[in-house]
C-alpha cells in the first residue's frame, strides 16, 4: 500500500510540473507570434512606404498597394478598411488599431487620394488592395472613389 | 520526506529560471520589435533625384532656371515652389527635417556660377562629418551630374540633400 501510494504522489507532482512548463512555454510562444504580426510591427512600415511611394511618385501616377495582412488585423480590431489609412497634407497616417496609428510625412508637393479597392466578386467588400492615385496639389479632382 | 523538500526546491529553482528566460526574452523582443525602420537613406536619394530632374527635366536645365544662357533670379525666389517640394512635416515640428543644396558649375569651374538651397541649412554642416557613425545625425546624399543648356553650354552639378528625423527613425 504504502508502495503504491509513493508512485501516485511521484506522478501527480511530475505531471503538474511538465503542464505548468508547458502551459509557460506556450504563453510565451503565443506572445512572440503576436509581437510578430502585431499591430505596433504593421502601422510604422506601412506609413514609411506609403510616403516614400509619395515621395517618388508624379501626378498622374496610380499605384495598387497590398495591405491584405493590414486588413486582417484591422477588422479584427474593428477598423473599418476605408479608415486604415488617411492623409493629412503632407502626412500619411495609418491606423489598424483603436489605441494605436503612426504618421510619416513626404517633402514630395503632390496629393495624394488613398482609397481600398472594393471587391466585384464574393462577400468580402474590399479586395485587400488600396489605390493610392496622385494628382497636382490644386488638383481640381475630388477625393471620391471613382477613378 | 526529504527527497518530497528536494523537488519542491528543484521547482521553484526551475521556475525562477523559467521567470529569468521569460524576462530576458520579453526585454529583447521589446528592443527588437520597437526600434523604428530607418528609411532616411532612401528618402535622402529620393529627395535628391527630385530636385536633379526638376533643375533638368529630362537632361536639359529648367527651360526658367536659364534664360538665353543667364541664370533667372526668379527661379532661385521659388526654389521650393518650382520643384514642388514642401518641408512643412508634422505640425509639431519646431525644425524643418529636409535640406537641399545646389550647386551649378559652368564646364570645369571650380567656383560655382549659381547655387539653390531650402530647408534647414544646419544639416550641411552636420552632413560635412564625414566618417562618423552617429545614427542621430541627418543622413546626407551626394550627386554630381551633367547637364546642357539650350545653347549647349555644358554645366555641372553638385547636389547634396539630407533628411534628419531622428525621432521617426532612430531610437
Amino acid at each position: 500500500m504504502k508502495r503504491r501510494n509513493k508512485r501516485g504522489e511521484i506522478l501527480v507532482e511530475n505531471v503538474i510540473f511538465i503542464v505548468l512548463n508547458l502551459v509557460f512555454i506556450s504563453i510565451l510562444a503565443i506572445f512572440l507570434i503576436n509581437q510578430s504580426s502585431g499591430v505596433v510591427l504593421l502601422e510604422q512600415p506601412y506609413a514609411k512606404q506609403l510616403a516614400l511611394l509619395a515621395d517618388g511618385a508624379r501626378p498622374g501616377m496610380k499605384i495598387y498597394l497590398d495591405m491584405t495582412s493590414a486588413k486582417k488585423i484591422s477588422e479584427k480590431k474593428g477598423i473599418p478598411f476605408e479608415n486604415v489609412i488617411s492623409v493629412d497634407g503632407n502626412a500619411v497616417y495609418v491606423k489598424l488599431s483603436e489605441h494605436s496609428g503612426k504618421g510619416y510625412t513626404f517633402f514630395n508637393d503632390i496629393k495624394l487620394n488613398a482609397y481600398p479597392q472594393e471587391s466585384l466578386q464574393g462577400e468580402e467588400r474590399y479586395t485587400g488592395l488600396y489605390v493610392l492615385v496622385f494628382s497636382h496639389q490644386n488638383s481640381v479632382l475630388e477625393d471620391s472613389n471613382e477613378v | 520526506m526529504k527527497s518530497k523538500k528536494g523537488n519542491s526546491l528543484i521547482s521553484l529553482y526551475w521556475f525562477f529560471i523559467l521567470g529569468i528566460i521569460v524576462g530576458g526574452v520579453l526585454i529583447m523582443t521589446n528592443a527588437f520589435y520597437s526600434a523604428p525602420y530607418d528609411v532616411r537613406n532612401m528618402e535622402a536619394e529620393l529627395l535628391g533625384n527630385h530636385v536633379a530632374n526638376c533643375i533638368s527635366p529630362e537632361g536639359k536645365m529648367h527651360h526658367l532656371l536659364i534664360i538665353g544662357g543667364r541664370f533667372f533670379p526668379a527661379f532661385k525666389e521659388d526654389f521650393e515652389g518650382k520643384c514642388k517640394l514642401n518641408f512643412a512635416g508634422f505640425e509639431d515640428w519646431d525644425i524643418e527635417e529636409y535640406y537641399v543644396h545646389v550647386e551649378i558649375f559652368k564646364g570645369a569651374a571650380k567656383i560655382p556660377s549659381y547655387n539653390l538651397s531650402a530647408g534647414n541649412k544646419n544639416w550641411e554642416i552636420d552632413c560635412e562629418a564625414e566618417g562618423v557613425k552617429f545614427n542621430k545625425l541627418p543622413v546626407c546624399f551626394n550627386k554630381t551630374y551633367y547637364s546642357y543648356d539650350n545653347q549647349s553650354t555644358l554645366w555641372r552639378i553638385e547636389l547634396l540633400s539630407a533628411v534628419s528625423k531622428v525621432q521617426e527613425n532612430v531610437k
